[in-house]
């Protein structure tokens, strides 16, 4: 079930009243635990499987990782674990992806090789839990973490709901300690994790499913229709969609998590206020960025090892990145775009990271603006279905075309609110979103409560599942 | 917060530690509570109800809710069955539960087929199949059947219960209701457009009851006959080859729910007027409805072979006002009672 549902609303209600039941700490956790598993089987029962066997497969070679007396045992377990869950993984997100590439490659020998249509379904959220379950194993072979005496704490760790599907992808060592002592949700803990779920649900209902995402259908379904201001509302739509739908999920789990008494990590900070791609990866997704940069790009041997060999790690941790986020070469070409950024954002850094030129307030406000500017080009790989419609889009972007696909008010209905979230991000840049809201006036901030729940109660278009959810 | 990201919930604790949350959302809920109550008021005052949005979820829930029983009703059409016969009347003179399958625009013999292939589906068929979906060759137009009926074997569990909370929902509460949210109200004061209620509203059983009295019949009527024209010229009638091979599709249909016990009836509904002119110039009866009514093992009701049927006036062409509506189906239901049909 998604959280922009009513089903969600009464299983959420459901759930607190028997958490708030005068029960024992452990019965508590189970319940969470096999909540969890409800959440998840609204989806596809069957698919609760992988979840088991994503949670065995971590349990199990983590105690075999820390009991292990040679170094090639630890090995082995570790590549168990990834084996199994990387397999899976594979399996059902990249396996049509890998055979429809190879059928390509065959083809392109001359070989006319035409297997039959996989028809695999894509769990949801595999990407979320295989990587969270994965933490786990790699933090106990790092000896980050002593395997955790508890089973039930951990497949509850796996399972918890708020983040189970789309993040954030929380750590073994962030979480499982939050297990060891009996939790309630403090008065501010339920008062903002309540105001969170709202905010979040706005931000996704409103802004990013029935604002953007019409335009953003709309000229992506249409690329060759659309004219110059058409092509970049549709990409800055998509900006502006992909941020709203992805921070608004992130928020009602965080706000979820919270009136649980749990603490999830943040996933986003005001990211198009980034002034460069590795501040940018330090506020976007932050818990895949810091992830893959922990578990990949530092085993890769990171920056260690010559500039050559750094340029080498990061267009491979972001190549994969790119990957992770769907199967389709046009997310490789996403990752690969964002390799480049990282690393002549290394470079330039450098050589021109003194000058005090590009420390001022309005070169910084630049650099600013064309950090988006890039990010939004490379969004047009990430959002195109295909290669084609992607460079098409691009060329109508930069080179002047007089076609309109869009009204004067759908380009304002992007470029208002998109204009708004820049400014605002801008300006709470170094600040938090507490910070903020604790600066609003009292019965102002009641009032946008209010008027965030009455949009959503009047709100009656159909509900879009979450971008995330396909990854 | 253990790890090396930050969290909410510390500067949360920084930030608001001291405020009563609990008064602030006590607060919040009365308010939303009594700015709802007034905005739901407001519409009944304007003389709005209840109506259901239509979409695939809810003609799935309905669709499962036929199966498995003997005493099972389905309808299955198009907008004309829509507004014309209501599953609740039939339902208090009949031992039958009945279920709107009719697709508003659609063509309904892919779901007279689907029935049939599901052998968990046991009752009785009543269709209703307007002469261009009849004898149309309009694939092209069968998408929205086709997507809904591919849609309703794949709905997941939490869209399932979704729906059922989404209908209940709709048909209590009039801001609910499509027309009146905040988007829809916001378009219509752009176009300067007044808001009304919706003629004919749907019921949580998916029956439409129209009332002509509050639109204007007059350009409704107009705008009807020119649809209806400009739907038969364009699409290209089956030769009598391909129209048999339709029949006969229809044929298996029928025996295949025959064979399981149930019953099927074919009903032509009235249209009048100039658009029954357009339909039996471009679908004339004799070639089409007559050849089906003797190709097919089901009873078959034309409504212009019946006295009792034939004075029906449909107030904009091609729909029953909820009114006749009302008769419509007493009248059905006793020829069916007639023909051992229930």
């Amino acid at each position: 079930m998604i959280f922009n549902s009513l089903t969600f609303l009464f299983f959420f209600a459901a759930v607190h009243c028997v958490y708030a039941l005068p029960l024992s700490w452990e019965k508590r956790k189970i319940h969470l635990w096999l909540s969890s598993y409800v959440f998840y089987a609204a989806w596809n029962p069957p698919f609760v499987i992988l979840l088991w066997v994503s949670t065995l497969i971590d349990w199990f070679t983590g105690k075999k990782i820390a009991q292990a007396t040679t170094k090639s045992r630890k090995r082995f377990f570790l590549a168990l674990s990834l084996a199994v869950n990387l397999g899976m993984l594979g399996y059902f997100k990249y396996g049509g992806f890998l055979l429809e590439t190879f059928t390509s490659f065959l083809q392109t020998t001359g070989l006319d090789y035409q297997p039959a249509a996989p028809n695999i379904i894509l769990p949801v959220g595999i990407s979320f839990y295989t990587f969270q379950s994965l933490s786990y194993s790699l933090d106990i072979y790092r000896g980050r973490l002593q395997p955790w005496p508890k089973f039930t704490d951990f497949a509850f760790y796996v399972t918890f709901f708020p983040q189970l599907v789309a993040g954030p992808i929380v750590r073994a060592v962030d979480f499982l300690p939050q297990c060891r002592k009996p939790r309630r949700a403090t008065p501010y803990q339920m008062g903002w994790g309540l105001s969170l779920l709202v905010i979040g649900l706005f931000e996704k209902v409103i802004l990013a499913d029935t604002l953007m995402a019409p335009i953003t259908d709309t000229v992506f379904a249409d690329p060759e229709g659309a004219g110059t201001l058409d092509a970049w509302s549709g990409v800055f739509g998509f900006a502006g969609q992909v941020f709203f739908d992805f921070s608004g999920y992130s928020l009602c789990a965080i706000g979820v998590a919270m009136t649980f008494g749990f603490v999830l990590p943040d996933n986003f900070r005001f990211p198009y206020a980034a002034i460069g791609f590795s501040d940018l990866w330090q506020r976007w997704h932050i818990s895949l960025s810091s992830w893959l940069r922990d578990y990949l790009y530092i085993s890769l041997g990171g920056n260690r090892k010559g500039d050559l060999r750094t340029f080498a790690n990061l267009m491979m941790t972001m190549l994969l990145g790119g990957l992770w986020h769907g199967a389709a070469w046009t997310y490789v070409a996403w990752g690969g775009l964002h390799g480049i950024y990282l690393a002549v954002e290394r470079f330039l850094v450098s050589i021109l990271g003194d000058v005090a030129f590009f420390k001022k307030k309005f070169v910084r406000a630049l650099l600013g603006l064309l950090t988006f500017i890039l990010f939004c080009l490379a969004l047009v790989f990430f959002r195109s279905q295909e290669f084609g419609d992607a460079f098409t889009l691009l060329w109508v972007m930069f080179w002047h075309q007089k076609q309109q696909l869009l009204s004067q008010a759908e380009t304002l209905q992007v470029m208002l609110p998109l204009g708004v979230l820049l400014i605002g991000q801008a300006l709470m840049r170094d600040s938090s979103l507490e910070k903020v809201a604790a600066r609003i006036p009292g019965s102002l901030r009641i009032l946008i409560i209010i008027g965030a729940l009455l949009t959503l109660s009047l709100h009656t278009g159909g509900e879009r599942a979450f971008i995330y959810f396909q990854f | 917060m253990l790890s090396s990201t930050s969290n909410s919930s510390g500067r949360a604790k920084h930030y608001f530690g001291r405020w009563r949350w609990s008064y602030i959302w006590l607060l919040i809920v009365l308010i939303y509570i009594l700015i709802i109550a007034s905005w739901e008021l407001h519409w009944r005052f304007r003389g709005f109800t209840p109506s259901v949005t239509d979409d695939w979820p809810v003609w799935s829930q309905i669709r499962r809710q036929a199966n498995n029983h003997e005493d099972s009703l389905a309808l299955v059409g198009a907008s004309r069955i829509l507004l014309g016969l209501d599953p609740a009347i039939i339902e208090k003179e009949t031992d039958y539960s009945a279920h709107m399958l009719a697709i508003d625009g659609s063509n309904p013999i892919p779901v007279l087929v689907e029935l049939s292939n599901d052998s968990d589906f046991i009752g009785n068929v009543i269709c209703s199949i307007p002469s261009l979906w009849l004898a149309g060759d309009l694939k092209s137009k069968g998408d929205r059947t086709a997507k809904w009926l591919r849609k309703y074997r794949k709905q997941s569990l939490s869209s399932k219960l979704e729906t059922r909370l989404i209908l209940t929902l709709q048909g209590l509460l009039v801001f609910r209701y499509g027309g009146v949210t905040p988007k829809k109200l916001w378009e219509k004061w752009q176009q300067d457009r007044p808001v009304k209620p919706p003629y004919a509203p749907m019921r949580i059983d998916r029956f439409r009851t129209a009332d002509y009295s509050m639109i204007d019949l007059e350009s409704l009527r107009d705008a009807r006959i020119e649809r209806t024209r400009d739907l038969h010229l364009k699409a290209a009638m089956l030769g009598k080859e391909e129209f048999l091979q339709r029949v006969k599709i229809i044929q298996q249909a029928v025996e295949r729910i025959q064979q399981r016990g149930g019953k099927v009836v074919f009903i032509r509904f009235p249209s009048c007027g100039e658009v029954l002119t357009i339909e039996e110039e471009t679908v004339p009866r004799h070639l089409y409805w007559d050849v089906l009514a003797k190709e097919v093992s089901a009873p078959t009701i034309h409504f212009e072979d019946h006295e009792n049927l034939r004075d029906f006036s449909c107030t904009d062409g091609s729909h029953l006002d909820y009114s006749d509506a009302r008769r419509f189906t007493r009248e059905i239901i006793t020829m069916l009672q007639h023909r051992d049909f229930f």
